[in-house]
């Protein structure tokens, strides 16, 4: 950050009116250079990328390389400054190329860096908007804490197909937990809504649905009467909400009309009416983090248990239990999760993810019950 | 599409949405290159990318003695490419045993019975079993046999499913007997025959540029196409397959497969769903449609050659007749070009010129469609000279994308028309790598969808089409195939098919 508390942005610095005029510049310069052959980009989607902080910024502009070589698209990186109290909106251009080893093509991506001062939030859709490319899907990635509305970002909320979300990992208050859920699903009414949270544990889900592949486990399924969580910490862990809601919801446990949360615990009805329940457990692991195993069980006295527990170096660990009989253990590695590689998977996306939206509104009503 | 998915509330939303029962592969042949070389190397791939079920396990099945340890070992070397650490061959590895074997022998499929029993129960999971042909088709008949002796075409509780290389037979009444066989102990159902091809990514984009776009369907008729042309070119020669391909040739190798293949996909008619008999369906129609060819027209549609000594990327190569395990008065096609007519609504009049061989300038496999003219020219005769009709080239391989070539004014005020290709390159949208075609046929197998494997009419039927030109090639006792030199495209007799429409090939 330089004196005046303004962000040097990457690329060639340009008057944001002459943005688009630059680039066609750029590429008719390399038509020049390809002589005979007509140059021709693909484009598949327009990546909208806001950001609060400067530390964000740097992370979303680290991503851009990994992102533009999988999807060739426009991205538009805006830094929303608050330390910059007044002024016009900067824009720096960079485009860049990388080579495909599969086709031997080169790929290349737009990227139009903003600089946005805090008098001028209001302005950013009439910055953002001009530079869209037609037709194509417009993304938004919002990893900030603060909600995206349609009151703060009039015009711009209405241009978004889809939002990425990023839900922070652990949460200071079930009100703040509550406060995320509402968001998402208030968002969901007006466009898709993904969060990289959800896809962080989608291994988990790919672990915890392969037990139940087998005829003979899928028929356990109606006899799940216990889920519990076990993480490090005693915090609110949004992985073991967010996983939680997805199993009540995919088991169609209901809530009792009126009900509290008590020592961890939340009771649910199955379909048959028997009482279910979740209970989160805290026990320290070590090299371990966060949540690390789930466990489902029946309660009839020839008690199955399923186990999905994170081992050290990377594995997964799935287990099927009778009484006190091992039936079946295997384990598999963790994919690799760096967010990058995520929020690119988030970008080959468009259609609505039902299954979130239902088990984040299972997390809702969750903590109606244990709010204060 | 596997019900299993839809039973499992838990699948759900999940990006997996096609997901294998815990099952069995067993591999007969599985000492050999086709097992080294793919089948083991996708069954790797799969499981590091978490696509394989939990309790799979691979039996391999072959005569050789040799323990689990030593099978293990011997494959380390095919998947080595693809590790990305000691652990992940440690747990693959688990997964895999050997059974020493027979092939012919009855009394050794109960043994294998008893195996896959034991391995099923130590694991507690279903008898689904999925038997992998990588044997000499000669072998097929008594495998098959021996696995209905061995109640083992109908596994209980779980599925049985069996795949097979092509080829199916080497005429129609080879491929007909060779099904008889089969429908004696499979069902329909349960067999897979395998054309690789088809598990191509590029191949099934075929499908989905045609069907989930809806501005191509209109002008994809008679109406607008002129004609077609389908390229499956190789630089290869025979590769120590000498003895095989002699009795083989191009046409029963590579035409009564991938090329017919190609040939269905390009010109069927939109399924009514994608589901394997619907899509299907429609392929056998397309090849129902096929005008036969009449041994009388066999020398005037038909053109085959042998590739001669030449040169290629400034090697010298020996010509056909001169390489191993092939006799030198053979009359083996290595080259073949065919004009089919398809006889439906669709595509009456419309000529679909195939050409396939081998030694030819480059590797490549590509479908153009060429547009009729514009039905006036009106830029002057100097750009009546200068258009060319638009064409719509879909390249399957090795770069795979789809371009359209149209024509444009060159800037300046001579009024001057210069065709320009926009291109679509399949890697310059989706940085990363499709699966290999086995990967995605060995899933698909395991899941229970055939709508990428060949069915018994489609197989028939494809025979059906060439046996007139393999039985006039057979009365003929021609001696003495047009040759082509190496790294050329083709004897001039194949020019010569083509142009007695007034066209040429395509120039790759």
């Amino acid at each position: 950050m330089n004196a005046e508390g303004s962000t040097q942005l990457p690329g060639q610095p340009v008057n944001l009116p002459d943005v688009e005029a630059e680039l066609t510049a750029f590429w008719q310069g390399e038509a020049i250079k390809s002589k005979d052959e007509a140059i021709t980009r693909t484009t598949t989607l327009n990546l909208i990328i806001i950001v609060e902080d400067e530390n964000l910024f740097q992370r979303a502009n680290q991503a851009v390389p990994q992102l533009a070589f999988h999807h060739p698209c426009r991205i538009i990186l805006a830094l929303l400054n608050p330390h910059i109290k007044s002024g016009k909106v900067e824009a720096a251009l960079s485009v860049f190329c990388q080579l495909s080893l599969l086709s031997g093509k080169q790929i290349c991506c737009e990227q139009i860096n903003l600089q946005v001062p805090a008098s001028a939030r209001q302005d950013l859709a009439g910055a953002i908007l001009p530079l869209l490319l037609p037709s194509l899907p417009v993304y938004l990635w919002w990893p900030n804490w603060s909600y995206f509305t349609a009151k703060e970002f009039p015009g711009l909320y209405q241009a978004i197909d889809r939002i990425i979300l990023d839900i922070p990992a652990t949460f200071s208050s079930t009100k703040a937990l509550a406060g995320f859920a509402d968001q998402a699903i208030r968002l969901s009414s007006d466009m898709r809504v993904s969060d990289m949270g959800w896809a962080r544990i989608t291994y988990w889900r790919e672990a915890i649905a392969q037990l139940f592949d087998s005829p003979n486990n899928r028929a356990s399924l109606q006899q799940l009467r216990k889920i519990t969580t076990l993480q490090t910490k005693k915090n609110i862990s949004s992985a073991a909400f967010l996983l939680s809601g997805w199993l009540v919801s995919s088991l169609d446990w209901k809530l009792p009309k009126q009900w509290k949360a008590s020592n961890g615990e939340f009771r649910f009805r199955s379909p048959n009416g028997e009482e279910t329940g979740w209970r989160i457990a805290t026990k320290p692991e070590k090299n371990l983090d966060g949540l690390y195993a789930i466990e489902l069980a029946s309660d009839e006295k020839d008690q199955i248990r399923f186990m999905a527990s994170l081992r050290q170096g990377g594995l997964l660990e799935i287990e099927t239990w009778r009484s006190q009989t091992l039936l079946h253990k295997s384990a598999h590695s963790v994919p690799r999760q760096d967010d990058d590689r995520l929020l690119c998977n988030e970008l080959d996306l468009l259609q609505t993810d039902e299954v979130y939206l239902q088990a984040i509104k299972a997390v809702k009503a969750l903590l109606k019950g244990s709010l204060p | 599409m596997s019900e299993l998915l839809f039973q499992n509330p838990l699948r759900e939303g999940l990006r997996l949405t096609r997901w294998p029962q815990p099952s069995t592969i067993i591999i007969f042949g599985a000492t050999g290159d086709l097992t080294h070389r793919k089948l083991v190397p996708a069954l790797f791939r799969l499981f590091v990318n978490g696509l394989l079920p939990v309790n799979f396990s691979i039996l391999g099945f072959a005569r050789r003695e040799k323990t689990d340890s030593q099978f293990r070992d011997e494959l380390l070397s095919a998947v080595q490419k693809d590790m990305r650490s000691q652990s992940d061959w440690d747990r693959f590895a688990a997964s895999l045993s050997y059974f020493q074997g027979d092939f012919t022998q009855s009394t050794e499929y109960q043994n294998l019975r008893r195996r896959l029993e034991e391995l099923e129960g130590e694991q507690g999971k279903p008898s689904n079993r999925l038997f992998y042909l990588a044997t000499p088709p000669s072998q097929y008949e008594s495998i098959i046999d021996n696995l209905g002796a061995a109640g083992m075409a109908n596994s209980g509780p779980g599925w049985a499913r069996i795949i097979i290389e092509k080829p199916y037979g080497r005429d129609l009444e080879s491929a007909r007997s060779l099904n008889k066989v089969i429908s004696r102990v499979f069902r329909e159902e349960q067999v897979y025959r395998i054309d690789h091809y088809l598990g191509k990514e590029t191949v099934q984009n075929i499908l989905v540029f045609r069907f989930a776009n809806s501005i191509f369907e209109p002008i994809w008729n008679r109406r607008y196409v002129e004609h077609v042309q389908i390229t499956v070119a190789e630089t290869i020669g025979l590769e120590g397959r000498g003895k095989f391909f002699e009795e083989t040739g191009t046409l029963r190798d590579v035409v009564q497969n991938h090329v017919l293949q190609l040939l269905t996909l390009v010109a069927m008619e939109p399924p009514s769903s994608f589901d394997a008999n619907a899509v299907r369906d429609e392929k056998v129609k397309v090849l129902r449609a096929v005008q036969p060819i009449t041994e009388a027209e066999v020398s005037r549609y038909v053109v085959r050659g042998q590739y001669a000594a030449g040169s290629l990327l400034g090697e010298k190569k020996i010509g056909y007749l001169q390489e191993e395990g092939v006799d030198p008065n053979s009359a083996t096609e290595s080259f073949v070009a065919v004009r089919l007519l398809l006889n439906n609504w669709r595509w009456a009049g419309v000529p679909f010129y195939l050409r396939t061989g081998k030694k030819l300038p480059k590797k490549v496999t590509e479908i153009a469609i060429f547009f009729k003219s514009a039905p006036l020219q009106i830029f002057g005769p100097e750009a009546v000279e200068e258009a060319k009709p638009n064409v719509l080239a879909l390249s399957i391989q090795p770069d795979e994308g789809i371009s359209l070539s149209f024509d444009s004014k060159v800037p300046g005020p001579n009024g001057r028309i210069r065709p320009v290709t926009m291109d679509f390159r399949y890697g310059t949208s989706f940085g990363e790598a499709p699966p290999e075609a086995y990967e995605r046929l060995l899933l698909d197998a395991m899941i229970g969808d055939a709508t990428l494997f060949t069915r018994i009419d489609e197989n028939e039927k494809a025979w059906q089409i060439l046996t007139p030109i393999l039985q006039q090639w057979e009365e003929s006792k021609i001696r003495t195939l047009p040759q082509y030199p190496v790294g050329t495209w083709g004897p001039k007799e194949a020019d010569t098919l083509i142009k007695q429409e007034g066209l040429k090939w395509r120039r790759l």
